[in-house]
């Protein structure tokens, strides 16, 4: 059953600069992650992208959310039932 | 008579969704009775849904006293050696044994994939 999901982290990870995709669940759950992502920021990630769906237009697609760093660049979006985050180095 | 009227159909429906990361897949009655499991063990199924059972039933009733909300949907547990789902489905329960590398997410996203294929068959039997 994990085995799509897997590859597709697998896959995400191989991208040039991604150090780290996390795949969270509506209610914050870790689904699978892969690289240096951090575990216990899966309840924070599920959480902004929620907020960050409040603001945007209810029709329209969800919003990206990128937050830059000095150590690197995390980018959030959020789908029906599943909340992506892709950890870049800068 | 449906397939799932028979323990050999109930045991061929636990065992299909089988994959490496999961240990046990049981099937309770209300009183933690084992019905029909998949994995390790007969002993060790059978202490495993005694146990899972008794923890359902003090988050329902928990549930039932200071929110005033019987309807429990899903209980996960972390223990030492692995994780643990348990759910409703008709008027049974199902547990399943994770390893401890499975997520949360995962764990829960199993369970109620699990749940949803045994729902109809389960309610036909339930309700003969």
């Amino acid at each position: 059953m994990e085995r799509t999901l897997e590859m597709q982290l697998e896959e995400s990870i191989h991208n040039p600069g991604i150090t780290g995709v996390l795949c969270v669940d509506n209610n914050g759950l870790c689904l699978g992650a892969k690289g240096s992502a951090p575990l216990k920021a899966c309840g924070s990630i599920s959480a902004l992208a929620g907020q960050a769906a409040k603001l945007a237009n209810p029709n329209g697609p969800t919003p990206v959310i990128c937050l830059e760093s000095e150590h690197g660049i995390v980018l959030i979006k959020k789908t029906d039932k599943l909340t992506t985050a892709l950890f870049k180095s800068s | 008579m449906s397939l799932m009227c028979t323990s050999s159909g109930l045991l061929f429906r636990l065992r299909i969704r089988h994959s490496d990361n999961t240990k046990l897949k049981s099937l309770l009655n209300s009183e933690g009775s084992l019905l029909a499991f998949s994995g390790f063990p007969d002993k060790d199924a059978s202490a495993a849904g005694a146990i899972a059972s008794n923890i359902w039933t003090s988050f329902q009733k928990s549930g039932q006293y200071s929110l005033d909300d019987g309807k429990l949907n899903c209980v996960l547990v972390e223990c030492k050696l692995g994780k643990i789902a348990i759910t409703k489905v008709a008027n049974l329960l199902l547990c399943l044994c994770a390893k401890e590398t499975v997520s949360y997410g995962m764990l829960k996203t199993k369970i109620e994939a699990m749940a949803a294929y045994l729902e109809e068959p389960l309610s036909q039997v339930a309700s003969s």
